[in-house]
């Protein structure tokens, strides 16, 4: 079966002004293939147009150029009700001037379904949503985690084959985020229907996506399961992006040094060199003398050799952030500054010398130009 | 909000040589001082509508200028209300004579309500459906035209008389009800006064998220009914607001009513209350007691719904 | 986008087939250019309402036509006007002007004739002529109105009314009037103004009581537009510089017509003294009326709404809404109100000064005066606008600001100038400006409260009060006015007044359109 799935080809979209003149391109040529009952996640900063695509993808803009094909039907020309799908927007958009009950109930009065199918609808979807007791109140007497309830329910309710979420949780405080966050994704595996979530929040994406399309500028820097995004990002972009604290990224050289090859940071003196082992070798060879990007995320930094090629770097703590089981560690070595994620229950003081285990299987080196990984 | 009360720290040792006063003194006299301002411009205001009051119940034909009156009648009540009442026209002989009024006065406040309603409904329609297009449609020129409506507006109505008497009489040659000297004429002719109104309704418009109605179409409604069902509700508020004050305006516009309406029963309230006051006979009297009688009620009406009001006035800032 | 359901096509035809028909009655009437323009608003409108593509419009469509109707032709057609020579000398078009030189007759001692009126309806009359010489000779017209004309010169507008021959023994419908009915002074004065016209062009029109008799017209139209005298044979052209007919010594005849006169208007504004030299002091004034009113209604409306923000003031509600009530009122009546209250001699404001201070300005007959009290009045009429905005724009300062100046040793004065002041008249001067803009054309409050005066001397229709709006509408609507191109040429320059400062507003105030 195919009838979620969401083909996006070549689109564009760019916004015009009352006479028409172009004035900013938001959506610069993407592809995306969305499986049936995929969750996909888009994310990026703000700004990059994460919802310009989502809303082409409802209806709600024009589509520049490119086509959006929703379960192999084209869907360019189609009216937003036609498409089979629902929305859940950011600040819930829930009519004000009626009950939860009619707020659910309105597609399906819109499409003059019977009484009786309308009642058992909405009371099943709000029994399941634990809002079969406020059906009768406003949106103004419902807390925040109630209104996003009642904004997923009128989504589903319409029993749709893609549901489309814009940034539905970002008005929530910290907690009820967590919480609606495995909502939704319990959601997801009852209905199995496609979803497609926007989002800003990396960590959102990482716990909730099948697969993550990382966005930037209008363009698709990388679609993966969020494990590979993470373990092979393909551009410094996503690198830099995804995870918390992010990627150590250090601006450098390959120099050939004592036989071998070593990477060292662009400084006047006292710069960061890092001698490489390993496979990372056969990679480095090509850019000798060349400046790259070299990359290490924080966990690959540590204070016991675990197996593979390790690289000692003497380094001074120049702030400790303890958070019980593990420590972030701002490091300093050399002009170099990095951020090491140290397990153990261990207190640093500023100033301590500390000599870190530098994982050079987990290394990736990034192309200044093209800015993309060196495979 | 707070620009008096907060307390404030004793000046320093080296400070001033006036008599020191605590905090609590300050504020006290302050205080006191507000108060006696506020009344003070109380009474300034009161006054005028006191000695109103009063003079249509007074004896005789004078100027406001009695809080309260000496010899108490109310002939002026009577005549207003299209009562006959008994006037001594001699007082040597005692004669005496019915006076009644051809056209009771009381007739020009229904017109005036009449005319004000018509056109402020017609108003509402108007504004809401342009604004609606302005604020959430998107066409060529539209903020051209927008600017442009502000701007023309400027035109006072009052020098587009000669126009709208070509006008009125063109239309009353062929649809007879809709010329000089009828209401509708009148009324056709106000609704020209939109653009202050549609700047109004739209500025409100555009604080609402429009995922609303973006949800709605996505629910299936068309673009009319996303209008009626969705934006339309919500912003009742400020439909309230234009209503209101399109309606006092209507009722306080004089010279366009005085050149249309020439009939003294098609009169509104500000031609037949400007009539009590002839340069040679001023009718003090019959004026104050139609003031008063047509006055009353649309404060009323206004100072009950002036939280509305005021919050309309704040974010639409437009005065008319 | 939506097409059209058979509802919206009924609608559209319930519009659109009586507007056509009346359409077609504008055309049977003659008037070929309204009609087009009427037939094209109406092509328009169904092609809006029934066109997927024109949708946008539909919401616009109501409400611009009417602004087009309302506030775009009156002020194109002001504009226009204020091309023209267009006044109570110059008040009718050309064509008119013509026709009533050629209902001008002379008595020939032609035939003369019996008559009757046959009464159709209340107004509504037939006339019956029998020749005395030639009884076979008979006419009828078609049924006119009689009325006493209320209009001074109307009646001698009204073009003649067509006799068409009566065939041998038929009588008009209808019962003939007796002679005292007819003669009453209700039908009598309207019938000797009317003239009637034989098929053979000749006028008739009453003689004396009994009688009609045929007249000759006096002028002769020659194909190249000028007339000639039958009588001493002057020959008379329109001249379009003045706007009469003159004949060769250039002596006038007749009334006057509308001209073209290019900028005839705006240079008597800035040239010819009797004119010029009230604008600019009535420009002067109305500017000065207009900054002080905003100025002061401002003032005391900000005062006012500081107070009120103040929590340790009790009543505060009762206070504010007994503060709003100028607002709450029709301004008509409030203006009235205070026309009684500072009436020189009995008002209550003049005899509180007597009693109190053995002082009673002359708020009517001394200029000084009369702008002073109108100032008061606008400001009393003003002020609850400026509080309720303030209050909004205080309400929205953060409480903080004034906790950061307590400690730095503020006081409220100057919490109140540099605090206050600067952060709310950023935001309220685009409501300022308007409140200027609004109160430059405040004719309501001019025209009920002083009627403009005292009189300027030596300054024609001007007063000392009058604002440029109560100068233009004197010029063209007071008696010794009626000067239509003049007063629309002010208008004009008027109007490019305040659309300028309109169109600053709209640039300051940088409102996302
Ligand atoms: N109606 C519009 N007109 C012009 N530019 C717009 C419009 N809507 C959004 N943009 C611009 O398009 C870009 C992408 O917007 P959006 O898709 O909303 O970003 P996000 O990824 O944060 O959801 C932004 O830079 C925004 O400023
Ligand atoms: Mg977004």
């Amino acid at each position: 079966m195919s009838e979620g799935a969401v083909e996006i080809k070549d689109l564009v979209k760019t916004y015009v002004d009352d006479r028409g003149r172009p004035t900013f391109t938001a959506v610069k040529n993407i592809n995306l293939h969305i499986d049936n009952g995929e969750f996909m996640v888009l994310v990026g900063p703000s700004g990059c147009g994460k919802s310009t695509t989502l809303r082409m993808i409802a209806g709600l803009e024009k589509i520049t150029a490119g086509s959006i094909s929703i379960g192999g039907r084209v869907v360019n020309d189609m009216e937003p009700k036609d498409r089979g799908i629902a929305m859940v927007f950011q600040n819930y958009a829930l009519y004000p001037h009626m009950t939860i009950y009619n707020n659910m109930a309105f597609g399906l009065q819109l499409a003059k379904k019977k009484k009786d199918f309308i009642s058992d609808t909405v009371g099943r979807t709000a029994k399941a949503l634990g809002l079969n007791q406020m059906l009768e109140r406003k949106p103004q007497a419902l807390s925040g985690g109630q209104r996003q309830r009642v904004a997923l329910g009128r989504a589903i309710v319409r029993s749709p084959i893609v549901f489309l979420f814009d940034e539905p949780l970002s008005n929530l405080d910290a907690k009820m985020r967590v919480q609606m966050r495995s909502e939704i994704s319990r959601l997801h595996g009852q209905l199995g229907s496609t979803m497609i979530y926007v989002t800003h929040d990396q960590v959102e994406a990482m716990t909730m996506g099948d697969r993550i399309c990382v966005m930037r500028d209008g363009l698709i820097m990388q679609v993966a399961d969020p494990l590979t995004l993470y373990r092979q990002p393909a551009n410094l972009f996503v690198a830099g992006f995804i995870g918390s604290p992010p990627m150590n990224l250090l601006r450098g050289k390959i120099y050939r040094k004592d036989g071998g090859l070593a990477f060292t940071e662009n400084s006047e003196k006292n710069a960061l060199t890092v001698p490489l082992a390993g496979p990372i070798q056969d990679l480095a060879n090509r850019y000798v003398d060349k400046e790259v990007v070299f990359g290490v995320r924080p966990e690959h930094l540590s204070e016991e050799v675990k197996n593979g090629s390790h690289v000692t770097l003497k380094s001074t703590v120049d702030i400790a952030e303890p958070m019980g089981s593990e420590s972030l560690v701002y490091l300093k070595a050399g002009t170099g500054n990095l951020i090491a994620r140290i397990a153990g229950e261990h207190l640093f003081h500023m100033g301590q010398e500390v000599a870190v285990q530098l994982n050079m299987d987990k290394i990736h080196l990034f192309d200044v130009e093209t800015e993309e990984v060196v495979h | 909000m707070t620009t008096v009360q907060t307390p404030r720290k004793e000046e320093s040792q080296t400070g001033t040589v006036r008599k020191r006063l605590t905090p609590t003194q300050k504020i006290a006299i302050r205080k006191v001082l507000a108060h006696a301002f506020l009344i003070g411009f109380i009474i300034l205001v009161l006054v005028p509508f006191i000695m109103v009051i009063s003079a249509s119940f007074r004896k005789g034909n004078f100027a406001p200028s009695e809080l309260i009156p000496d010899k108490i009648s109310l002939e002026h009540w009577k005549f207003v209300l299209g009562i006959p009442y008994q006037e001594v026209v001699n007082p040597a002989t005692g004669e005496t004579r019915i006076v009644k009024a051809a056209t009771p006065p009381l007739l020009w406040f229904w017109n005036s309500i009449k005319v004000s309603f018509i056109a402020s409904a017609g108003i509402i329609f108007l504004s809401g459906s342009a604004a609606y297009g302005f604020a959430r449609l998107y066409f060529k020129f539209r903020s051209a035209t927008l600017g442009t409506l502000l701007i023309l507006q400027m035109f006072p109505m009052v020098l587009a008389l000669v126009a709208f008497y070509v006008i009125l009489d063109f239309t009353g040659q062929y649809i007879p009800w809709l010329g000089l000297n009828t209401q509708p004429g009148l009324i056709m002719i106000y609704l020209g006064g939109i653009s202050s109104y549609i700047w109004m309704i739209k500025g409100y418009f555009e604080t609402i998220p429009p995922s609303m109605e973006e949800s709605a179409r996505i629910d299936g409604a068309t673009q009319f009914q996303t209008f009626i069902r969705i934006l339309l509700p919500i912003s009742a508020p400020i439909f309230a607001v234009v209503f209101i004050l399109a309606f006092i305006g209507y009722m306080s516009e004089y010279p366009v009513a005085s050149v249309v309406l020439q009939s003294s029963d098609n009169w509104t309230l500000a031609v037949g209350a400007n009539s009590f006051l002839y340069e040679q006979e001023k009718l003090w009297g019959r004026f104050s007691a139609l003031a008063v009688l047509s006055g009353v009620p649309i404060t009323v009406i206004f100072l009950l719904c002036q939280r509305f009001i005021v919050g309309g006035l704040v974010s639409g800032g437009v005065k008319e | 986008m939506t097409k059209g359901s058979p509802l919206s096509l009924v609608i559209v035809a319930l519009v659109a087939l009586p507007a056509l028909y009346l359409d077609f009655v504008l055309y049977q009437a003659g008037t070929g250019w309204i009609a087009l323009i009427f037939l094209i608003i109406i092509a328009l409108f169904v092609f809006v309402y029934l066109s997927p593509s024109a949708y946008t419009f539909r919401y616009l469509f109501p409400g611009l036509f009417g602004f087009a109707l309302f506030v775009i032709f009156p002020l194109l057609y002001t504009v226009l006007i204020s091309f023209t020579k267009y006044s109570s000398q110059n008040l009718l078009p050309l064509e008119r002007v013509i026709s009533l030189l050629r209902q001008e007759t002379f008595s020939t001692g032609g035939s003369t004739f019996q008559y009757k009126l046959f009464k159709q309806s209340d107004t509504q009359y037939i006339l019956y002529l029998q020749d005395e010489k030639d009884p076979a000779r008979r006419f009828a017209s078609d049924p006119f109105d009689l009325t006493v004309s209320t209009g001074s010169h109307a009646i001698s507008l009204l073009d003649p009314q067509p006799l068409q021959p009566l065939p041998p023994g038929q009588q008009p419908p209808g019962q003939p009037l007796e002679m005292p009915q007819v003669t009453r002074a209700k039908l009598f004065i309207p019938m000797r103004g009317r003239q009637f016209v034989l098929p053979d062009d000749k006028l008739v029109s009453m003689e004396g009581l009994q009688k009609f008799s045929t007249r000759d017209r006096l002028w002769i139209l020659n194909p190249d537009r000028t007339l000639t005298n039958r009588k001493d044979g002057t020959i008379i052209r329109p001249d379009f510089r003045t706007g009469f007919f003159v004949n060769e010594k250039g002596q006038r005849y007749g009334v006057g017509f509308r001209v073209f006169s290019g900028f005839e208007n705006y240079m008597r504004i800035v040239t010819d003294p009797r004119i010029q030299g009230p604008f600019v002091r009535i420009f002067v004034w109305t500017v000065t009326f207009s900054a002080l009113s905003v100025l002061s209604s401002f003032g005391v409306g900000v005062l006012i709404a500081v107070i009120l923000e103040w929590k340790e003031v009790r009543f505060r509600g009762i206070y504010r809404t007994l503060l709003i009530l100028p607002y709450a009122v029709p301004a008509v009546l409030s203006i009235l109100i205070f026309k009684g209250l500072f009436n020189q001699e009995f008002g209550a404001v003049n005899e509180f000064l007597r009693a109190m201070f053995h002082f009673a300005p002359e708020w009517e007959t001394n200029p000084w005066g009369a702008r002073v009290m109108l100032l008061l009045v606008n400001v009393w009429l003003g002020y609850p606008y400026m509080m309720l905005i303030s209050t909004g724009m205080l309400q929205s300062i953060p409480v903080t600001i004034y906790e950061a100046s307590a400690i730095d040793g503020s006081n409220p004065l100057k919490d109140f100038y540099h605090i206050t002041l600067p952060l709310i008249i950023p935001p309220l001067l685009p409501i300022l400006i308007s409140s200027f803009a609004f109160n430059f054309n405040n004719f309501n409050l001019i025209y009920l409260l002083t009627a403009g005066g005292p009189k300027m001397v030596g300054g024609g229709i001007a007063g000392e009060t009058d604002l440029l709006v109560n100068y233009t509408f004197n010029i063209a609507f007071r008696d010794s006015g009626t000067n239509y191109g003049l007063a629309s040429a002010v208008a004009t320059l008027l109007f490019i007044i305040v659309g300028t400062l309109a169109w600053i507003n709209l640039r300051m105030s940088g409102r996302r359109i």
